[in-house]
């Protein structure tokens, strides 16, 4: 047998390893099935609707229910909490009024999370729910950077012992959480959201934008809903209904 | 040739060096796998400030490491012969600068055992996925490059064709890693200190004063500890370089104050009045800035003048104060600065966790311990060329006088 060089031994083993990696690698498949089972299949949503809510101000009381029913509904690691409700003032001087904000993910039409994100962990679905497949996020945290609205939330837990199931999905530790719509609810047809079923004054009303006769599109005209910081043009698919009655 | 960096050093305090590096090394290992164990919690990132120290650290060494092209492109473009001696540490501080920004990367994920995924799922709508091409990429060609040129030049033959083609190759795609690390941040509509489209053209006027301000250091440092001298009008010829990318970038950094202030946007004013003057009662960044703003106005002044930028002491001064000057600029203020504030007008300060900087330790060291060995080998090769050369001469002068 002919003796190798040097020279043509490294060629042929970076052609064998290139021969691996363009066969998207069989073992690097195996490896990330054995890290992670996966849990998430993209449930066939219905393209003919576009999931939204309205979040009417002058109703809120910031009881912080919707917070609760939200952790609650979704298991949440403690001190994470997708949906909040934010104390604000308006006006000035002797003329200030105070009232609550909640705020959670608006779902946007253009979500820049989704764009974003490296592995395809983000995306939206056909029925207009951002989701998130904790199955595949990384933790690289861009997403919560490209957020306007900071609603994405990091999960500190450690990265090989944590890890719970819930009947949306699976926490990971080191990975990204955010609001879901409750999907898991919405695919078992009960078209509604824990912190909408939860709210003791009938606040938040969830449903769809694109029925004109919806109760929540009937809320949006009468109400001049409004989008949050619409100016960055990501389409927010929540809106809210201002206070001043 | 990797056999070469085994040569025994005459000097002792090289393998102090390496040793004391090498402590580093596991005292950043040991704080990576007690974040690891305990979660990011370790560290001061919060749900507002999502990106700490790691990225910013990140992001500064993107620029070091495509500072390399400052060496490449003159030499291989202009003919500057000057340079020859010293592209090849120019491209060994590249590869170790990439390998400490893939590392910054890696210890900044929550799931770093999925990093794969990356591969897997390739997303060409994301710019950290372009960010993983172009740096892994830039990383391969310097590879090549530095190895081929420098085994050939210790056989002393020239270097093969296919060296040049790449050559050619890795002088865009420096620009590119440090374009493409900007449009990471110059792409997000949230965030109004990042979305301006003078991000990538600051970065890299930066990146070629911070990249070859370190050469200087470096040069002066193998100098006295190895005895290899890089020339006295290759340091010249980069210090210029220093001295006009430093002044374009003191501009850049300026005329932010303009548009934000003029225009008084309360989104584009608020985290510059953050840096630099603090902002609702909270200005944990005022003292940094000072320091960044007297070393940038130190180094300019040491810099432009032709007296002290050719004397060796007032151009090392000016070479360090560049340097931290701009790590403060780009490694401490630029990404944390972008979130100080939040979309509601809220102000969360940031202080890095024990553990965080340990890792930042650590990481710098492996840099350092990488870019020791690489320059043994370098310095080993042109002593044996140096030798070399000085007997043909001996030679020639010998068979002249017969």
């Amino acid at each position: 047998m002919k003796k190798m060089t040097r020279r043509e031994f490294l060629r042929y083993s970076g052609l064998t390893g290139l021969l691996i990696l363009s066969g998207k690698g069989v073992s690097l498949v195996g490896l990330a099935d054995t890290l992670e089972a996966g849990e998430t299949q993209v449930n066939p949503s219905n393209a003919k609707v576009r999931y939204g809510m309205f979040i009417d101000l002058e109703k809120c009381i910031g009881c912080n229910a919707c917070t609760m029913a939200c952790i609650k509904e979704n298991q949440l690691p403690e001190g994470i909490t997708p949906n909040r409700v934010l104390k604000m003032k308006i006006g000035e001087g002797d003329n200030v009024r105070e009232y609550y904000q909640p705020i959670l993910c608006m779902h946007c039409e253009n979500p820049v999370c989704a764009n974003v994100c490296p592995v395809k962990a983000t995306y939206k679905r056909e029925d207009g729910i951002v989701v998130q497949d904790n199955t595949k996020c990384i933790g690289c945290k861009y997403c919560m950077q490209a957020c306007p609205y900071r609603v994405r939330m990091f999960n500190k837990k450690p990265p090989f012992s944590y890890k719970k199931k819930h009947p949306g999905g699976v926490h990971v530790g080191g990975t990204v959480i955010k609001c879901t719509f409750c999907k898991h609810r919405i695919d078992a047809g009960n078209i509604s959201t824990a912190c909408c079923d939860w709210c003791p004054t009938g606040a938040r009303v969830f449903g769809d934008l694109n029925d004109p006769e919806s109760k929540i599109s009937k809320l949006i005209r009468q109400r001049n809903g409004v989008q949050l910081q619409k100016e960055k043009l990501t389409e927010p698919q929540v809106y809210y209904g201002l206070i001043g009655r | 040739m990797l056999e070469k960096a085994l040569i025994k050093e005459r000097n002792n305090s090289f393998y102090g060096w390496l040793f004391f590096l090498l402590v580093l090394i596991g005292i950043g290992m040991g704080a990576y796998i007690y974040q690891l164990i305990e979660g990011l919690t370790v560290t001061g990132m919060s749900r507002d400030i999502s990106w700490g120290l790691y990225i910013g650290q990140f992001t500064f060494f993107v620029g070091v490491a495509a500072s390399a092209v400052m060496l490449v492109l003159p030499y291989y473009l202009h003919n500057v012969k000057e340079f020859g001696r010293i592209t090849v540490v120019g491209e060994f501080l590249a590869i170790g600068s990439v390998i400490m920004c893939m590392l910054f990367i890696l210890v900044d994920m929550g799931m770093p055992m999925r990093v794969l995924n990356m591969i897997l799922h390739p997303t060409p709508t994301s710019p950290m996925f372009w960010d993983m091409v172009v740096l892994s990429g830039y990383l391969l060609l310097n590879l090549f490059i530095g190895w081929n040129v420098l085994e050939a030049e210790s056989k002393g033959v020239h270097p093969p064709k296919w060296v040049k083609v790449l050559i050619y190759i890795s002088i865009p795609w420096a620009v590119s890693i440090h374009t493409v690390t900007a449009f990471l941040y110059s792409g997000l509509p949230g965030r109004h200190y990042w979305l301006t489209a003078l991000i990538a053209p600051k970065f890299l006027a930066s990146a070629f004063a911070t990249g070859p301000a370190l050469l200087i250091i470096i040069c002066f440092l193998l100098k006295k500890f190895a005895g290899f001298d890089a020339g006295k009008e290759a340091i010249r010829k980069l210090s210029l370089i220093v001295t006009y990318s430093m002044c374009i970038t003191i501009f850049m950094v300026a005329v932010e104050f303009f548009t934000a202030f003029y225009s008084q946007v309360p989104g584009h004013m608020a985290t510059l009045q953050y840096l630099f003057a603090g902002l609702h009662g909270h200005s944990g960044f005022v003292p940094f800035m000072w320091v960044f703003a007297i070393l940038s106005v130190v180094a300019l002044v040491l810099l432009i003048p032709k007296k002290t930028r050719e004397k060796e002491s007032t151009l090392l001064i000016g070479c360090i104060s560049v340097f931290i000057s701009m790590w403060i600029e780009k490694g401490l203020s630029f990404v944390i600065g972008g979130l100080v504030e939040n979309p509601l007008g809220r102000i969360t300060e940031y202080t890095p966790g024990l553990a965080e900087i340990l890792i930042i330790v650590g990481i710098w060291a492996i840099g350092a311990f990488i870019v020791s060995v690489l320059y043994k080998i370098v310095v080993s090769v042109k002593r044996e060329t140096d030798v070399y050369s000085a007997n043909t001469i001996q030679i020639s002068t010998r068979n002249e006088g017969l």
